[in-house]
């Protein structure tokens, strides 16, 4: 099955930064990585009907400890996550990946699966905290094993 | 009894504000956009850097605007030096800025405007319905992001326009698909005028003593780039002399600072303006379209924003098309010039897509020792609470929702950039 990896996220915001920076090891490893940053909507440029596509970005949440990674698959990570402040400046990454969904049918299709780790700081600042900072290579694990 | 009605954030527009309105038994008491995103700091933060570090910050004042911030800030920092780019290669800094209004105006019409005038709360909401729109949005959307991609070398933030000229140029081949995909969409941006030329325009906020200021575009066709300002007065004058007519004060209730003519009167930027100052200057497709709806661009109403950005996506694609077409004919071109970083002073004030961007720029031994930023919201700011007060004027007496609604959209009629750069999800 075909696979895209979208790397989600500001790195000017300390945590926020995570998933790049995540994207950018798997993509030194040969895996097929689109760095979106706060732009949803570059994934329509660039998708060519992979059939499977796996989200990592920063969460915040109080359920779990920060650097702690959290995944949701299918219909799970869109009810689940609630875009709290707009990229692309009007609109969630979440309810701008619907939007395109709703407009692209092979998008539609594709299993998605989404990758969240536990932001301990969003600030400004390009470096990430000591407990994120420390889970990366969970965070890999994760994303190959998905990738299957 | 002082009824005070509130809209702490609002909807679908680019960074954190609020409207506020304080109503009593006799109408309207107050009325405030409070702006509370906080305080950024950015020409303080480049003061000591190195020239060419500094302009690699100053673009993350914003990544909608990031192009306009770029290469204004580039023109002032060439102008301090004492460097003037080559004709071909500000015609490509005028391509990679187009690409950026295309993106920022497409964005501003079909998701963040549309929605008020379709009933819908968001632009998800409207897809079942409207799913041609949002389709044409995404393209013409994606052609802004091209450009800025193959000029910028990114969509967000690009690197490439540096002193001097660019780091690599497009190829050849890269120009030709541009170009092909801008004939493509043009009939999206034709479209788009005409769909935005039967929206309402709220005669609420009919204002005869609207005053627009836009920059008098150098070489006489319409566009960016200029060295001088125009106001809808009849005045002119050089964009060094800006402080002496645009003067910025702080006021109470917002983290950014109004904007004034001549110390007391309140101004408009953006497309509107841009049309009211400098429509003799369109051409082709654009020019017959201002022809046969220039009664909705009526300089009185800041509504007709939106319908000035509809017929500038349709100028812009096309004068896209000529720079390639140029570009192409000169080709090879030389990516960039040797310059020598002098000491000097610069200012440069450019038309991002809402309007005016400022900047000022003194270096000294290769430094920054001076700079000064003004943008187009912070230029609006006080015409925009002004027009808000009006429309709350006309409608204090109808039910909040009604109220809160109408006020937004005048907002959002002037498209503001209150920015943000954070962006997380909540689980």
């Amino acid at each position: 099955m075909s696979t895209l990896i979208l790397a989600l996220g500001n790195e000017l915001m300390k945590d926020d930064g995570v998933g790049l920076k995540v994207g950018r090891i798997l993509a030194e490893k040969g895996y097929n990585v689109l760095e979106v940053g706060t732009d949803i909507f570059r994934l329509q440029r660039h998708y060519n009907g992979e059939e499977k596509i796996i989200i990592i970005d920063a969460i915040l949440t109080e359920k779990y400890k920060p650097g702690q990674v959290v995944h949701l698959k299918g219909d799970e990570a869109f009810e689940k996550l609630r875009a709290e402040i707009r990229s692309a400046h009007f609109m969630g990454a979440i309810d701008g990946l619907k939007l395109l969904r709703l407009i692209d049918k092979r998008l539609a299709k594709a299993e998605i699966h989404f990758v969240g780790i536990v932001a301990k700081e969003i600030d400004l600042g390009m470096e990430l905290s000591e407990e994120v900072k420390g889970n990366i290579p969970n965070i890999i694990n994760m994303v190959e094993s998905l990738v299957g | 009894m002082y009824i005070p009605i509130t809209v702490d954030h609002i909807a679908r527009v680019e960074g954190k504000g609020g409207i506020e309105i304080v109503t009593s038994d006799e109408g309207i008491k107050e009325v405030k956009l409070n702006i509370i995103e906080g305080p950024r700091f950015f020409e303080a933060i480049t003061l000591g850097k190195k020239l060419e570090e500094a302009l690699a910050v100053y673009p993350r004042i914003c990544s909608f605007c990031s192009a306009a911030h770029k290469l204004t800030a580039l023109e002032a920092a060439e102008k301090a030096i004492g460097f003037t780019p080559r004709p071909e290669i500000q015609d490509l800094r005028d391509l990679l800025y187009i690409g950026d209004m295309i993106e920022s105006h497409v964005l501003h019409l079909y998701l963040l405007v549309l929605p008020d005038y379709l009933g819908y709360s968001n632009p998800l909401a409207m897809v079942d319905k409207y799913k041609k729109e949002i389709e044409y949005a995404m393209a013409l959307k994606n052609i802004g992001s091209k450009i800025m991609d193959y000029l910028g070398s990114r969509a967000i933030h690009q690197e490439n326009a540096i002193l001097g000229g660019f780091g690599k140029l497009p190829t050849r081949g890269q120009f030709e698909e541009l170009k092909k995909e801008l004939k493509e969409v043009l009939p999206m941006a034709e479209y788009t005028v005409e769909l935005f030329s039967k929206l309402e325009q709220y005669e609420e906020v009919k204002d005869k003593e609207m005053i627009h200021m836009a920059v008098k575009p150098r070489n006489g066709v319409y566009g960016i780039f200029g060295d001088y300002i125009k106001v809808s007065d009849g005045f002119e004058f050089p964009v060094e002399d800006y402080k002496k007519h645009i003067v910025e004060k702080v006021v109470g209730h917002s983290f950014a600072k109004h904007s004034f003519y001549n110390n007391e009167k309140h101004f408009m930027v953006g497309a509107l303006s841009r049309i009211v100052n400098n429509a003799d200057l369109l051409y082709g497709k654009a020019k017959e379209l201002y022809n046969q709806y220039k009664d909705l661009l009526r300089y009185d109403n800041c509504f007709a924003n939106n319908f000035a950005q509809a017929l500038e996506l349709v100028y812009f694609i096309e004068r896209a098309i000529d720079i390639i077409d140029d570009t192409l004919a000169k080709w090879p071109i030389k990516e960039r010039d040797e310059v020598e970083i002098k000491d000097g002073f610069g200012v440069s004030i450019t038309e991002a897509p809402r309007g005016l961007v400022a900047y000022a720029l003194e270096v000294k031994d290769g430094k920054v020792n001076y700079a000064d930023i003004i943008t187009p919201t912070a230029m609006n700011l006080a015409i925009m609470e002004r027009h808000v007060r009006m429309m709350a004027e006309k409608h204090w007496q109808d039910d909040p929702e009604t109220l809160k609604l109408l006020t937004e959209m005048t907002v959002r009629a002037y498209d503001p950039c209150i920015s943000c750069s954070v962006h997380v999800v909540k689980l």
